[in-house]
């Protein structure tokens, strides 16, 4: 990728307007996902400075009129596991590859509805929806979050994550089912179980 | 009739197609599949619902987190700064 600099001053203004056009109107949902993924504001203050420092200095590779979020968002996954992600303060999670032993056998394919109904997901509260998807090891929250929150298409997600549009799908699925079991185990202390969901339909 | 989700196959199918259709990603045959095997059967029906209410809830109790006020002017001065430095 070829480096912005090196440019006249009036090149550097038009540059500047453009740039600024393109990209700022983004930092609120940058800033989102990074914190998501740092848990930290300093971090995610950090991180995002650091994405649109990259982004600058690479704005001649940016395609104008292609996605510039997804362009975006692609810089702040790629900052974040190349330079944060060792430093990360993580809340207990589930390790990756435990997880995808756990679910390329058949349990992804069992039903989890039957013990988590609708009314207790409606009863949740942000935080715990919020705990339940910390808890998901950082592909599967990224994922959720880039679908769920910030509604990209699985090309898109592919895009951004550079995997391959299968995968997008197979990797949602997964961390859907993972987002339902943490969300089962709020709902049980929550009153919500089996025994109580019988009751309730009788 | 026995339920769609009844069986592991069964299971796996809805809960695909169902998540295709929920993130607008459905083909022809995904909704042709939702319209014949999954809305004239209850319990696939009580899995949509469930799905859509999950994803309604992230959307909406995962509200954006407010950056620092002054995010935006501190992206600009680093750009600034940087661009200094190289001389630009």
């Amino acid at each position: 990728m070829a480096e912005a600099f090196n440019i006249l001053p009036e090149e550097k203004v038009l540059r500047d307007k453009a740039f600024e056009k393109e990209f700022m109107h983004l930092s609120r949902p940058l800033y989102n996902f990074a914190f998501r993924l740092t848990f930290d504001q300093d971090d995610a203050r950090d991180l995002v400075q650091d994405t649109y420092l990259k982004a600058y200095r690479f704005f001649d590779s940016f395609e104008k009129g292609t996605n510039a979020k997804a362009w975006m968002f692609r810089i702040l996954k790629n900052t974040f596991i190349n330079e944060y992600r060792r430093k990360t303060r993580e809340p207990n999670k589930i390790d990756y590859q435990e997880v995808e032993s756990i679910y390329n056998s058949d349990s992804v394919n069992s039903p989890i509805t039957n013990d988590l109904r609708v009314d207790a997901v409606k009863d949740m509260i942000g935080d715990e929806v919020a705990n339940a998807l910390n808890k998901l090891g950082v592909d599967f929250r990224t994922i959720i979050i880039l679908c769920d929150i910030e509604g990209f298409t699985y090309e898109e997600m592919s895009k951004i994550l550079n995997i391959p549009i299968g995968t997008v799908r197979s990797r949602l699925h997964r961390a859907r089912h993972l987002l339902k079991e943490q969300l089962l185990d709020y709902a049980k202390k929550m009153g919500y179980d089996e025994t109580n969901t019988e009751k309730a339909a009788e | 009739m026995t339920p769609l989700v009844n069986t592991s196959e069964g299971y796996s199918k809805c809960m695909e197609v169902i998540q295709l259709i929920l993130d607008g990603e459905a083909k022809e045959d995904d909704l042709a599949y939702f319209k014949n095997n999954i809305s004239c059967c209850d319990k696939s029906m009580e899995h949509y619902k469930f799905e859509q209410e999950v994803r309604k809830n992230i959307k909406e109790k995962l509200a954006q987190i407010c950056p620092p006020d002054n995010l935006d002017d501190c992206i600009r001065e680093k750009i600034n700064a940087m661009c200094q430095d190289q001389n630009c």
